[in-house]
């Protein structure tokens, strides 16, 4: 009995998750009157726009997974090595992006970082760009810090540490070489969270303007019917293929070192 | 001439907060010495290897090796080689890479690096696992390639953290004998920390006995067991009986206990008639049989206790518990509990404590 509610539950939360899907990949392929056909999708993909927004916004996703790493991995490691006391303090900092909307965020940087203040990065593309950059970086940063800190966690870090010290490796060593290969799954996952993050945002790239994919998403959801339906089809496969990914590389990555028995 | 040290700590203390961990140590290692540091956890045997090795900086004194002082190096520029209680092999590299890291960080060539690590290989006598990863080798297989990791770029001083703590106790023997045996073909000069004593008396050149931050006695490990200087490290040192006396004749050495009188004491120097002192006794030392000029006392059988070779046998002397080593004899009845016997001991085998 208990194993047929099981299964019961099992089926009725798939059906939950699952229709709602089909029924939007049916209606994409629904654009030709009573045939299914492609079209939806070659008319996004043939879109100038779609091809120059996604690529921005891949272009801005991997400057942001750049800038996230080099930020969030040094500062977990130190944090986990010399300062294990402000943990919570660190913790609670990088969940803030949570609570704090990201039109408050977006407001703050205009306030702060327009044509007439002391540094106005708003005054150029560039400094727009990095300004978004920065966005999403706060954006993704409570996903991104807690993936390298439970990476961390299943390495003894301190231990590492001073055997390479011991072995005459410097700072940059030990983080390049040893800690970051052993945190890579950890750091991959937060990435592919901070892909789908960067792809599907639209406040900050809709008020600083820039040529971003949410805003394109958006645009184009306002003015079509079946076009949206592909376009959501498209973003789940990709988001799927990151998931995909992110199961291949855990099971390549360095296991930690328990013996095996004598 | 003396040989001067090479590996000097000089009046090291160290404190974290208002604790104070290590007291004015001061230890003189020499070149190719194999030196244990042994005591109780929490002793600050570990907090004085860390120093030597640079994650602690000394409150107080300093550290040189070979006349260069190290105080206040970095790890990283020390050349000390460092094997740590959990292995700390680094999982995402193999064995090769794990043993050649030291040398790839100096810069060393790849040809180098691959003859040293299969010299290395070669000397823990694991060739045929170079291309594992750490979490494809057993407890020991991973201490010895954490061994030959700090040997590979020739350090002038290895330490070792309890690196046979988390084995099992067959493969802690033979691997004891084994960094042994390598320690003396490479004549590197070694700490090892311990709270083993077999580990350390077996291993040892000189073993430092420690006790609440401070050097009880630094000796070789036939002066530690047989004269240790103080109560602690008789007590700590080995199984211990010990009886209450009185000093009866310094002249003749001898002291009363209970109602036997005792001669030929090696009393400690300044005993008057009438001081109390503790002696105390090695189970080895007391024996069912007589020899000349033994000491002679009756005690009870409380418990037989049977450990394979030895048979260990818990007497009463009145209030006073002692515990007697014999070989097992299969020839002879096992002793029983209850019974009342003779027992003898050489009166130079009893040490004669005061603090």
């Amino acid at each position: 009995m208990m194993r047929l509610s099981a299964w019961a539950a099992l089926i009725f939360g798939m059906l939950y998750f699952i229709l709602p899907l089909v029924g939007m990949a049916e209606f994409s392929l629904k654009m030709r009157r009573g045939v299914y056909s492609l079209d939806a999708y070659a008319k996004v993909l043939a879109d100038p726009r779609f091809q120059e927004t996604f690529s921005y916004s891949v272009m801005m996703a991997v400057f942001t997974i750049l800038f996230g790493v080099l930020l969030v991995v040094p500062t977990a490691y130190w944090v986990r090595l010399k300062l294990p006391r402000a943990r919570p303090y660190v913790e609670f900092i990088t969940l803030l992006p949570l609570v704090i909307p990201a039109i408050v965020v977006v407001f703050g940087y205009i306030r702060l970082y327009n044509t007439s203040s002391w540094l106005p990065l708003t005054g150029t593309v560039t400094g727009t760009n990095i300004l978004l950059m920065f966005g999403y970086a706060t954006l993704s940063l409570p996903y991104m810090y807690r993936a390298v800190d439970t990476g961390l966690r299943t390495i003894d870090v301190t231990t590492l540490t001073e055997a390479a010290q011991s072995l005459g490796a410097g700072w940059m060593t030990i983080l390049g070489r040893l800690i970051l290969p052993n945190v890579l799954v950890a750091v991959l996952s937060g990435a592919f969270v901070t892909l789908a993050i960067v792809i599907g945002e639209f406040t900050m790239a809709a008020l600083l303007n820039r040529p971003a994919f949410g805003p394109y998403m958006q645009l184009l959801g306002a003015n079509r019917a079946y076009e949206p339906a592909a376009l959501a089809v498209i973003a789940f496969a990709i988001t799927w293929a990151c998931m995909g990914l992110i199961q291949l590389v855990a099971r390549l990555a360095p296991k930690p070192a328990l013996p095996v028995k004598d | 001439m003396t040989e001067a040290p090479y590996l000097s700590i000089d009046g090291i203390s160290k404190s974290f907060g208002a604790m104070q961990v290590v007291r004015d140590a001061d230890i003189a290692v020499k070149r190719g010495e194999f030196v244990s540091f042994l005591g109780p956890s929490g002793c600050g045997k570990t907090t004085i290897l860390r120093m030597v090795a640079g994650f602690e900086t000394p409150s107080t004194g300093s550290i040189s090796i070979d006349g260069r002082d190290i105080t206040y190096l970095k790890p990283s520029q020390r050349k000390i080689g460092m094997v740590f209680q959990s292995y700390a092999l680094f999982p995402n590299l193999t064995v090769a890479g794990n043993i050649g890291f030291g040398l790839r960080v100096a810069g060393v060539g790849r040809a180098a690096i691959d003859e040293r690590v299969a010299e290395m290989l070669a000397l823990i006598k694991l060739p045929q696992l170079a291309d594992r990863f750490p979490w494809q080798l057993s407890g020991g297989q991973q201490q010895r390639v954490a061994l030959a990791r700090a040997i590979a770029p020739r350090p002038t001083v290895l330490l070792l953290d309890e690196p046979l703590s988390a084995l099992d106790a067959k493969i802690r023997v033979s691997l004891r004998e084994e960094i042994r045996g390598i320690q003396q073909e490479l004549g590197i000069t070694t700490i090892f920390v311990t709270h083993d004593q077999e580990e350390a008396l077996s291993m040892s050149d000189r073993v430092m006995v420690m006790n609440q931050g401070r050097i009880e006695q630094i000796g070789t490990p036939a002066e530690i067991y047989n004269h240790p200087s103080t109560t602690f490290v008789a007590a700590f040192v080995g199984t211990l009986s010990q009886l209450d006396a009185t000093v009866t004749d310094v002249s003749r050495g001898e002291a009363r206990v209970g109602s036997t009188t005792i001669a030929g004491l090696g009393l400690p120097q300044g005993a008057k008639t009438g001081d109390t002192l503790r002696l105390a006794l090695r189970p080895e030392s007391l024996r069912y049989d007589r020899r000349d000029g033994d000491q002679t006392l009756e005690a009870r059988i409380l418990s037989v206790h049977f450990l394979g070779a030895v048979i260990r046998i818990k007497l009463a002397i009145g209030d006073v518990a002692l515990s007697l080593d014999t070989f097992n004899d299969p020839t002879r009845p096992p002793p029983v509990a209850g019974e009342t016997i003779q027992i003898h001991f050489a009166p130079q085998t009893v040490l004669a404590l005061t603090d």
